[in-house]
């Protein structure tokens, strides 16, 4: 098989490809159109994500797998509301998309702290225990500065956990007052001004947790 | 468009992105940002190469440098994601392509970050082998980049070096070939024509490292221009 043969197999594989993600693709018009032209090019590459579906995530264990879950099925709702609407650009598949995936990221995160917390040498209870008995038998000065650090850092991992839990259920609360609006402005036919607020409200609240996270492991670290 | 968060990631924290990989989170807009990345940067740094003959040449190499770039990726992904499942990394096809264009997006950059570099060196009046060096070295250093990512892609766990030497050495021989097929890039000294590929035998790849390395330091005279005076 020459060189030539081998360009005109792969142009036909490629044209091939790009005529099932014509069909296929949830997008429409020049993205629609990009898409396809980048696939006859670059099917190897492109292709696994034109046409392949995302693998489907595994139900969420953690405490906070109910928040999360609010989260998915609100910004499901969103998308399908103003699905062929001109509100499709206030909160396009591809915002929900972004969404969804820094929540999956901050919920992996709360997670870990999870599991890190109901390790036993982070357990604040019992530091919490250590340094009254450190305290009761008179110890030196120095051991019960290092305990009382010890006990004090865990209470702030613990509190920080708590307040980004609840950061993340405000954040539920946020999307389904989207979903509500957007679902109100396509019946109602009004402008979906309030939609666009509250999705710049989203995005304040996620990087808010972001860097309550990092300054959190900062400070557990230092 | 370029997702210019999305490039931050990559050259700030390469490991999330590498695990966003991994687990398959928002993919399809990773994947479609990487390839922008990939194409505007070899762009550029062609352009800057090429700029050293000038003309067309600026064109020629911005054209071919994309192309050897995206073609090396085309042709190794297979490679890459079968010599990970050996090793031990059954990924899904799109973790394994998504890792390999990240990786990619990240050599990129590093290229569009050496661009000015090569711009001015050229501006000041470099030799043919200063710049040829200067481009090697460009392209070692983002080699490297892409490398780190690769590794953070893989993960800890046996297999890791296995996989990462056997494809190295499989993305370098592709690489390679590739781009000696499609040179010139920064033109050929003593030729006034400019030709968008070269069918003489000039050696290897290596060969012509060589031989450049060998006339910096025994002090024959490089060529400067393109043009024989």
């Amino acid at each position: 098989m020459s060189l030539r043969d081998l360009l005109v197999l792969y142009g036909v594989i490629g044209v091939a490809c790009a005529i099932a993600v014509l069909r296929r693709t949830p997008a429409t018009g020049a993205r629609a159109v990009t898409s396809a032209v980048a696939t006859v090019f670059i099917w190897p590459l492109w292709a696994p994500f034109a046409l392949g579906a995302a693998r489907p995530t595994a139900p969420r264990r953690g405490p906070d797998a109910a928040s999360v879950a609010r989260i998915d099925r609100a910004l499901a709702d969103a998308v399908a509301a103003v699905a062929g609407t001109p509100m499709s650009e206030v909160f396009s598949p591809k915002i929900a998309t972004r969404i969804a995936a820094e929540v999956a990221r901050v919920g992996a995160r709360l997670d870990e702290l999870s599991a890190l917390t109901t390790q036993a040498a982070f357990d604040a209870r019992a530091s919490a225990q250590h340094l009254k008995d450190l305290e009761a038998r008179a110890a030196p000065e120095r051991t019960v500065v290092t305990a009382r650090l010890q006990h004090d850092s865990l209470m702030r991992l613990q509190q920080l956990r708590g307040a980004d839990a609840q950061a993340l259920e405000e954040l539920a609360e946020l999307l389904e007052a989207l979903r509500t609006q957007l679902l109100l402005a396509r019946y109602s036919g009004a402008s979906a001004d309030g939609a666009g607020a509250i999705v710049g409200e989203v995005w304040a609240r996620l990087e808010g947790l972001g860097v309550a996270f990092d300054v959190g492991t900062t400070e557990a670290v230092g | 468009m370029m997702n210019i968060a999305m490039m931050n990631r990559l050259l700030r924290s390469p490991s999330e992105v590498a695990e966003d990989c991994r687990e398959d989170r928002d993919l399809a807009s990773i994947a479609a940002s990487a390839l922008v990345a990939i194409v505007a940067g070899a762009l550029l740094f062609g352009a800057a190469v090429g700029s050293w003959r000038g003309g067309a040449q600026i064109a020629f190499a911005a054209m071919k440098l994309p192309l050897v770039t995206v073609g090396t990726l085309v042709l190794c992904v297979p490679a890459f994601y079968a010599i990970a499942a050996v090793f031990g990394r059954p990924w899904s096809l799109r973790a394994a392509v998504s890792i390999m264009l990240v990786a990619g997006a990240r050599f990129s950059l590093v290229l569009l970050a050496a661009t000015s570099v090569v711009w001015l060196s050229v501006s000041l009046g470099a030799s043919y082998d200063v710049v040829k060096l200067l481009a090697a070295l460009a392209y070692a250093l983002a080699g490297l980049a892409a490398l780190g990512l690769i590794l953070r892609g893989l993960g800890p766990g046996p297999g890791r070096l296995a996989t990462v030497v056997t494809f190295v050495g499989v993305f370098l021989l592709v690489g390679g070939q590739s781009a000696w097929i499609l040179r010139p890039y920064i033109g050929t000294p003593g030729r006034d024509e400019i030709t968008l590929f070269t069918r003489e035998h000039e050696g290897g790849l290596a060969y012509q490292l060589c031989v450049s390395v060998g006339r910096l330091f025994s002090g024959v005279p490089s060529p400067r221009t393109g043009a024989t005076q």
